[in-house]
């Protein structure tokens, strides 16, 4: 019998990763897919530009008159970064909106909008919602490893889960 | 304090963007037995590997080599022939790795290890894997937790929530166990609305490829390096911007 090669992850029944995170499984392998055509009939300086994203974040066009409303497109970003970066950046009282939105489920973007005081700007605003998120996670993690060193937790017991009633 | 919105980005970080290592490729030497070699294929993608260590591998697309190389990916070979005229179970204990480190997880000494296939006399399996690092975001054999469970302010003090009930509400639903971490509500006090919720339960079960506090310390450190790269490329979309529109107010 001739060896034949098999890639696993293509074959599968996509499992669900959790409720309500479908989408963005779709979307990713959306994405795999235009790139492997990509692959295949093209020279490999595209394949390049194929992977990588050209620009991870694209300031709309249409809004680089006014400094204090903006909105930004991230893309192969989800609702993980777009709700708490949304969040973060209301918690600023120089801030008088954000908002976030996936536009489309089959495409890897996500827009976030902000609107300023005239204090500020939105890409300041941006800045420090990513400043303070960073502080807010490093904060999480440093408490974290402080009370798993101090060694007070146990495992809960096989096929039991803390929470169940 | 945590927020509520970080506390869900840490869950969905932690289901699908901390990279494990699991079996991304089969070649298929020799497969004599029942079942077709896409789905030998299939079940042993969906084997746990040992990933404390994944740091150390790279991700193929991050990687020098041209298809994939001992710095990018693990091999696991298989083989076993049935022999004998009792039927031959092939588990995740027959894989042998080529690095000490990546092992096909095993809960202790005596773990049978996860069956693969049956094999009758004569049946025959040869087989070499590739496994790579990936996250659960490509697929869902690369997610290192069976489930994360959330939760906050189990007595519902927040109103949050709105029980739907047939007659009596504490009948009807029990607290959680997370409730004996809170003091009860006193029943007389007004609502406070101002509280927002600042302690959040989190209790997961992991498929074993690493430890519950390893997921979540490689999910916070996940997060955190995703903010520090979009960040960075912020800047620089910024920076470019600056230079197209040199007249920019500020």
């Amino acid at each position: 019998m001739s060896p034949s090669k098999t890639r696993t992850h293509n074959e599968d029944i996509d499992e669900d990763v959790s409720s309500g995170d479908e989408e963005m499984v779709l979307a990713e392998n959306q994405e795999l897919m235009d790139t492997d055509e990509v692959n295949e009939d093209s020279a490999d300086v595209e394949v390049e530009e194929a992977i990588v994203p050209a620009d991870k974040i694209e300031i709309v066009s249409g809004s680089n008159s006014d400094p204090t409303c903006m909105t930004f497109c991230f893309k192969e970003e989800d609702h993980t970064l777009g709700n708490s970066l949304r969040h973060m950046i209301m918690k600023n009282p120089s801030v008088d909106y954000c908002g976030y939105s996936i536009p489309h489920p089959s495409e890897a973007k996500m827009n976030v909008h902000i609107q300023t005081t005239e204090q500020t700007n939105a890409v300041a605003a941006l800045n420090k919602g990513f400043d303070d998120l960073t502080d807010l996670c490093q904060h999480v993690i440093t408490s974290f490893k402080k009370e798993l060193k101090s060694g007070n937790f146990e495992y809960s017991p096989e096929g039991k889960w803390a929470s169940a009633a | 304090m945590l927020y509520d919105s970080v506390a869900n980005s840490l869950r969905r970080v932690m289901i699908a963007e901390v990279p494990t290592i699991a079996i991304d490729m089969v070649e298929i030497e020799t497969n004599t037995t029942v079942l077709a070699d896409e789905f030998i294929a299939h079940r042993l993608g969906m084997i746990p590997i040992e990933s404390t260590d994944v740091e150390r591998i790279k991700y193929t697309r991050d990687c020098t080599c041209s298809q994939y190389c001992p710095e990018c990916s693990v091999e696991l070979t298989l083989h076993v022939k049935c022999t004998e005229d009792r039927t031959r179970d092939v588990t995740s204990r027959e894989l042998v790795s080529s690095n000490p480190q990546f092992q096909p997880v095993l809960t202790d000494k005596n773990d049978s290890g996860i069956l693969i296939v049956k094999l009758r006399k004569g049946h025959e399996l040869s087989l070499k894997c590739i496994a790579k690092k990936g996250v659960a975001k490509e697929h869902a054999k690369w997610s290192p937790v069976s489930g994360v469970a959330f939760e906050y302010d189990p007595y519902n003090k927040l109103r949050h929530t709105h029980y739907w009930i047939e007659e009596d509400e504490k009948k009807e639903w029990p607290l959680s166990k997370n409730a004996a971490l809170e003091a009860p509500p006193d029943p007389t006090a007004p609502f406070d609305y101002n509280a927002k919720p600042d302690r959040f339960y989190f209790s997961s079960e992991t498929v074993g490829s690493l430890q519950p506090e390893e997921v979540v310390s490689m999910a916070m450190k996940t997060l955190l390096d995703k903010l520090a790269y979009v960040q960075m490329q912020l800047k620089e979309e910024v920076d470019t911007k600056k230079q197209d529109h040199t007249g920019w107010g500020y």
